[in-house]
């Protein structure tokens, strides 16, 4: 609840006290100016002498007095109608200002907006144009990748041939030791069997 | 804008008593509260001279009983605000009962000539004042043409809204440059009225003065120290604003809720005990005081 609707709940309890009996006051008041009026004209229609013409004076001026009287209530309530007529229009200005403040606020959230989706849509261009060189990037490494993977492959199948031919070399040369070896052990054999031992 | 429209169409009921050899008559009528009182007199002149025929507009005062003396009544002050400053001190908004009396007018206690044409010219002095103290100067009301001035005053008379709400928006406040905020401020139960130079914004200049600010600063003590008194204004209590987390600055408040003579009228109702003579008499030395 905001100070204004609280203060016009409160001036709503003053009225309901303060105007409880305002239909009794006006009737009374209207009673009142037409008691004056009435009075007013009967004490003109006093003074004056009693001849018909002059009295017939006097009539028309009680006349004009009642149309006075009537004029000046006429009168008050339509000071009282264009009153309400003036409040309801300032408040509708009211609103208007309000609207027109909220019109105002919207259109700036809504130009701050566009903005923000014209950023967006150039970040998104931006990032698409980055995802493309980065696909590029990925299948030009795709393919250096497949080469290289190629390569690999040869250099696995060269090396594979080497240790093996390293290896027969080496089993190759083994076998040739060995059988220098033999070849030799069998020489030292059959020469200590001819001379003396200890030789 | 509703809260404009019930300010406006506030109304008091009143019941005027007027002796006449002995016996009394009443005459119960409302009055607006924002009006004065001799804009009825005329009224009231010519319903009791069916009584008593020697009634004279230029020397009758309405008078108020308050259980102890007789108070007459200042004619110059709002309807409204003499209603909630004299009557409804304890919440009582029923029908005020005035004496309308005759001779021997009380000139030491309220201003002299209480008929419409002085009341014009006190009017008019009055929103030259309040035009002063908005603006450094009373250019706004001294430059209205006659016929403005004239519009103006029957605007008041009539209770024409429409009319006073043009004059006062495009000639009189139309300067949006406010100096200084025109409030009386009047401590119910005394004769006192501060009227202090109170400016829209803080020392700072940025933050707006409220109604709090005002109140702590011109009478501090009644808001201190577990006293609780009450603001009234226009015949309600606006204490809770001093609480408010959206309490609006004073000039909102000024703009809301001024009276026609551009002065903003708040009521400081304190508890009896803590209005106390010394209490009167040392605001009476250190404010301005009407």
């Amino acid at each position: 609840m905001t100070w204004e609707d609280r203060l016009d709940a409160q001036l709503e309890v003053r009225d309901q006290l303060e105007k409880a009996d305002s239909q009794y006051f006006s009737a009374f008041n209207e009673l009142l100016e037409r008691t004056i009026a009435a009075e007013k004209a009967l004490a003109a229609v006093k003074q004056t002498p009693s001849s018909s013409e002059v009295r017939s004076s006097g009539i028309k001026d009680v006349v004009v007095h009642e149309e006075l009287l009537s004029l000046q209530q006429e009168n008050s309530q339509l000071v009282a109608k264009l009153n309400d007529s003036s409040f309801e229009i300032q408040s509708k200005n009211a609103r208007i200002r309000s609207l027109e403040a909220s019109e105002q606020k919207l259109s700036k959230n809504i130009d701050f907006l566009k903005k923000r989706v014209t950023d967006m849509r150039n970040e998104v261009q931006e990032k698409n144009k980055s995802i493309e060189i980065i696909n590029d990037e990925i299948l030009s490494s795709q393919i250096q990748n497949n080469v290289l993977a190629k390569k690999v492959d040869e250099l696995s199948q060269e090396n594979e041939g080497l240790i093996k031919r390293w290896i027969d070399k080496v089993r190759a040369d083994a076998e040739r030791m060995n059988e220098v070896n033999e070849l030799l052990e069998a020489k030292s054999r059959s020469n200590g069997a001819g001379s003396e031992p200890g030789v | 804008m509703e809260i404009s429209k019930k300010l406006w169409d506030g109304t008091i009921p009143l019941c005027i008593i007027f002796s006449h050899e002995g016996v009394d008559r009443e005459l119960y009528l409302e009055i607006h509260r924002v009006s004065y009182f001799p804009l009825i007199y005329e009224k009231l002149v010519s319903y009791f001279s069916h009584y008593d025929t020697g009634l004279n507009i230029d020397k009758i005062w309405l008078e108020f009983d308050d259980g102890q003396s007789k108070v007459p009544i200042q004619w110059n002050i709002p309807s409204g605000l003499l209603y909630d400053l004299l009557h409804t001190t304890s919440g009582n908004n029923s029908i005020w009962t005035l004496r309308l009396v005759h001779n021997n007018y009380p000139s030491k206690h309220i201003l002299p000539h209480a008929n419409v044409t002085h009341l014009k010219t006190t009017y008019m002095n009055q929103i030259k004042q309040s035009s002063y103290v908005l603006y450094g100067n009373s250019k706004a009301i001294m430059s209205l043409s006659a016929g403005k001035s004239e519009e103006l005053w029957n605007s008041v008379v009539k209770h024409n809204w429409t009319l006073y709400e043009a004059i006062s928006t495009n000639d009189i406040t139309k300067n949006k440059n406010i100096l200084r905020v025109p409030v009386k401020l009047f401590i119910s139960g005394s004769p006192v009225v501060i009227q202090a130079p109170i400016f829209p914004s803080a020392k700072n200049g940025v933050s707006h003065t409220t109604l709090k600010d005002v109140l702590y600063e011109h009478v501090p003590t009644l808001f201190h120290g577990g006293i609780t008194a009450k603001v009234i204004v226009h015949g309600v209590d606006i204490s809770f604003l001093l609480d408010s987390k959206d309490s609006p600055s004073i000039l909102e408040l000024w703009k809301l809720f001024k009276n026609v003579d551009n002065f903003l009228n708040l009521i400081i109702r304190a508890p009896a005990d803590s209005v106390t003579d010394n209490y009167l008499a040392n605001i009476a030395t250190t404010r301005i005081v009407a």
